[in-house]
């Protein structure tokens, strides 16, 4: 932080002066050693206990969904849906089977039934 | 951790320790940095009272800047350099119009061997003159000519340009120079 080989001596005629007041170099009072190294401290102190008591991003998301309780039934609906999502495919086949028969079977389905009584009516009439 | 552990760490590194919580980072800090503080903040302003006041208030600033600190930007010494100034110039301006006369004496190293009191002497009479110089071209002249620093250190410091640090050191030198040279023979100058 000093260099004081910029200006020698004797080519500043002030440089006697300027050296007499860097050896004569005020010196801080113990007392205020002591304040600064105290402020140091109460900083410190506040800033670390700042960084403990300030809650993380995942703390606050917990937090803002009601604690551990509210997670834990989050966490159980979720299995609960995935289950039951796994479990009606299966559950679906089976009613379908039961509704329709077993694949192969023929079925006649007549879409539109009026038809008959119009061709009925075209034959009796010649 | 003896206190050598840390003395010969750079600012900024135990200034990052400290933020993490190190008392030993802190302790050395306050050693190393107040003293420089302290000391420049007494050239500027002459009065102890307000010179520990202004360097205890430069410390909080730079114990509360830690966490925030991020290296390469600036050094330590030259952010405090430019915080006591700062505060040192809003001292001045609150105390305008004070006379050279009531500028205190440096109080401190009182020798008891006569070179001693010769330095105390010059040390006195340099301190006199500089409270005469304007606030800019004291800060320049002290920055350079006591604590040792270049130019472009100073000039971001001051936040001009060197070639107007240059200037500024100039007429503080010869402002100091016409006020010193009636005091020559009083002050231990015997002209041939």
């Amino acid at each position: 932080m000093t260099d004081h080989r910029q200006h020698p001596p004797e080519t500043d005629p002030l440089e006697d002066f300027f050296g007499a007041a860097r050896r004569m170099a005020p010196e801080p009072s113990p007392a205020l050693m002591a304040r600064v190294l105290e402020d140091a401290r109460a900083v410190q102190a506040t800033s670390v206990r700042g960084r403990v008591a300030r809650p993380g991003l995942l703390a606050q998301l917990r937090e803002a969904l009601g604690g551990w309780p509210a997670i834990g039934g989050l966490a159980t609906a979720g299995v609960m849906g995935l289950a039951i999502g796994i479990g009606a495919a299966t559950g679906l086949g089976d009613l379908t089977a039961a509704l329709l028969g077993q694949p192969g079977d023929a079925y006649l389905v007549d879409l539109m039934p009026e038809l008959d009584f119009d061709i009925a009516m075209d034959l009796s009439e010649g | 951790m003896p206190f050598d552990a840390q003395s010969d760490v750079d600012d900024h590194i135990l200034l990052r320790r400290f933020a993490a919580g190190d008392d030993e980072a802190a302790r050395v800090l306050t050693l190393r940095l107040t003293p420089r503080v302290f000391a420049h903040a007494m050239r500027l302003l002459g009065d102890r009272a307000e010179a520990e006041d202004v360097a205890q208030e430069a410390m909080l600033r730079l114990w509360r800047i830690a966490p925030d600190w991020r290296a390469g930007e600036a050094k330590v010494s030259t952010w405090l350099y430019r915080v006591t100034a700062n505060l040192a110039t809003d001292r001045l301006r609150k105390r305008r119009g004070v006379a050279l006369d009531s500028v205190p004496e440096p109080e401190d190293g009182a020798p008891s061997a006569a070179e001693g009191l010769q330095d105390a002497a010059r040390a006195a009479a340099l301190q006199a003159a500089l409270a005469a110089l304007p606030e800019r071209q004291r800060q320049a002249v002290v920055l350079r000519h006591i604590e040792g620093l270049g130019n472009p250190e100073i000039a971001g410091i001051m936040d001009i340009s060197a070639e107007a640090v240059e200037s500024l050191i100039a007429r503080g030198k010869r402002a100091l120079s016409a006020a010193l040279s009636g005091r020559r023979a009083e002050l231990g100058y015997h002209d041939d």
